[in-house]
This record gives C-alpha cells, sequence and structure tokens, in this order.
C-alpha cells in the first residue's frame, strides 16, 4: 500500500523529474536520504521511467497519429514485435472491443504515416485499420502531477 | 523565430528522452560533449519547452483499469473540462478540433461506469479498455 507521502513523492517527479532532491524534500517534508533511497527502491516497479515530452513538431516531426489495428489472430504476435522494435513507434497499447493495438507514432511527413500504414497492410494480415492524426495535446501525462487533485483520486 | 536544431541538440534531447535525471554533467560525459556546450545548447532546448516527467505503472498504485475514450465535442471547452477531471491522463483532438481522444484511469469498474456514464452527453463515443502497455515514449529515446 502506497502512502500519501510516496504518492506525494511520486506527484513531484511527474511535475518535473529534474527537480532536486532538496526541494522535493521541502515540499514533501520527505527527507532527502528518504526521496534518494525510495527513488531507487521504485525505479523498475512503480517507477518505468524519467523522461522529457517534447514537442515532436519542433524537431521537424509533423505528422503524429493514433493507429487502432485489428489482426487477424496469426499475426498478431509478429506485429506486436515489429511495433516493438519500430524507431517512428512512440506507444503501443494493446486494446479491447474491437481492435488489438492502439499504436503512437511520430513521422516527419503525412506520407510517411501512408507508407508505415501500407507497409504493416501489405506485411502482416491485418483485418482492420483506423487512422487518426493527433492535431493537438490539450493534456499529456498529466495523472497524478497535481497535488491538489491527490484527495480526488 | 523557429529554432532548428542538428544532431548534437538531438543526442541531448535522446539522452534526455532515455532518462529525464541523469545530470548534465554526465550526459555530457556519454554524448562526448563539453559540458559548457551542453549548457549552452540546452538554452536552445528549453524555447521548445520540454517537460521532464516520471512514467508510473498505475496499476502497482491500485488504478488497475485504463481506458481510452473518442468522442466528438460541440466546443473546446467542453474537451478542456474533460482534461481538468482528476482521473484523465491524457486528452488530444484527433482528425479535427471537434473529436477528442482521452486516456483515464480508474481504480475499479465502477469508476469506468460512472466517467462513462457522465460521457453521455457526448456524441460518437467509443471506449477501449487498456489490457497491457507494451511500450509508452519510446521515441527518440535509447530505452
Amino acid at each position: 500500500m502506497t502512502s500519501k507521502k510516496d504518492l506525494l513523492l511520486l506527484v513531484s517527479l511527474r511535475k518535473n523529474s529534474r527537480e532536486t532532491l532538496t526541494r522535493i524534500s521541502k515540499a514533501t517534508t520527505i527527507p532527502v536520504s528518504t526521496i534518494y533511497d525510495k527513488i531507487r527502491q521504485y525505479q523498475g516497479n512503480l517507477i518505468l521511467k524519467h523522461t522529457t515530452l517534447v514537442d515532436f513538431s519542433s524537431l521537424g516531426y509533423h505528422a503524429r497519429t493514433n493507429i487502432l489495428i485489428k489482426a487477424q489472430h496469426e499475426s498478431r504476435e509478429e506485429i506486436k514485435e515489429f511495433l516493438l522494435k519500430h524507431p517512428n513507434v512512440n506507444s503501443v497499447f494493446k486494446i479491447s472491443n474491437g481492435f488489438d493495438f492502439m499504436v503512437e507514432a511520430v513521422f516527419r511527413h503525412v506520407v510517411d504515416v501512408e507508407g508505415f500504414i501500407a507497409s504493416l497492410e501489405k506485411r502482416f494480415r491485418i483485418e482492420r485499420v483506423e487512422n487518426h492524426y493527433i492535431i493537438e495535446d490539450i493534456k499529456k501525462e498529466a495523472f497524478l502531477s497535481d497535488s491538489q487533485l491527490l484527495d480526488l483520486v | 523565430m523557429k529554432t532548428s536544431f542538428d544532431d548534437k541538440d538531438i543526442r541531448i534531447l535522446r539522452a534526455l528522452r532515455t532518462d529525464s535525471r541523469k545530470s548534465l554533467a554526465s550526459i555530457a560525459v556519454d554524448i562526448g560533449m563539453p559540458h559548457t556546450t551542453l549548457m549552452d545548447r540546452m538554452q536552445k532546448i528549453k524555447r521548445i519547452r520540454p517537460r521532464f516527467t516520471t512514467l508510473i505503472d498505475f496499476e502497482r498504485l491500485g488504478f488497475s483499469y485504463r481506458c481510452i475514450f473518442m468522442l466528438r465535442v460541440m466546443q473546446r471547452i467542453q474537451a478542456e473540462k474533460i482534461a481538468m477531471m482528476p482521473n484523465i491522463n491524457t486528452v488530444s483532438f484527433i482528425d479535427d478540433e471537434k473529436h477528442i481522444m482521452a486516456e483515464a484511469v480508474f481504480r475499479n469498474i465502477l469508476e469506468v461506469e460512472e466517467f462513462r456514464e457522465m460521457l453521455d452527453q457526448f456524441h460518437d463515443i467509443r471506449h477501449f479498455y487498456i489490457l497491457e502497455e507494451l511500450k509508452r515514449e519510446s521515441f527518440m529515446s535509447g530505452v
């Protein structure tokens, strides 16, 4: 069972993972040494990764998309391996309700997205694909990033 | 003024995408760049407002249900209100400025159903459960 203090620590890291341990300690009243130990302890289980969210369009990647894929049963494992290794795939989830995978992918141009989907359909037994271009992020990785909302969850 | 990024900037960003808690001194050593050069380039990178965050395993915290909702809103403010809800992790406009995709996290099926009922005021609602996360924030990352 995760304590309230542990949740406050996670919220601090979700808000700014580069925050110094001293500042986190002041905000959470957890001693610095405890914070250091907890971050190490949680690494690889509760904490999956400390990362940086970037506006990819600023880097020249103007086509970001969520692709829903329904595949024939025998192709699913192959598709999963392909998606896990593909450099343009940012996130992959197994989902329910009519589809097998939801893929968030990042490309420089729309034509690259179309090419990616075409190559999937050519290479694997795909029953259905739905492509949804991401126009704008309103919120990203927001859950448990605001200590004021902690009591609501 | 549009900022342009070269290979060295991308290498710094890739390092920060891989581990955002790594010190700039360590990153400088890893990518073979003088620390002062890296510090200068960080000023340029900050212009695109990167957000340093930590990805957590929601299930281990007791949030066993993760869902994706796709729906149509009539006005932007409705999408922004959905984005403010405490269970929401991510909201994006997709396809056009009327359709959104929202990812939300819940403790139990009752919370999912309550949220789903609240969405009944909107149109074209589709609901998917995330059964397993296979990969997250991997683009331009070493991991």
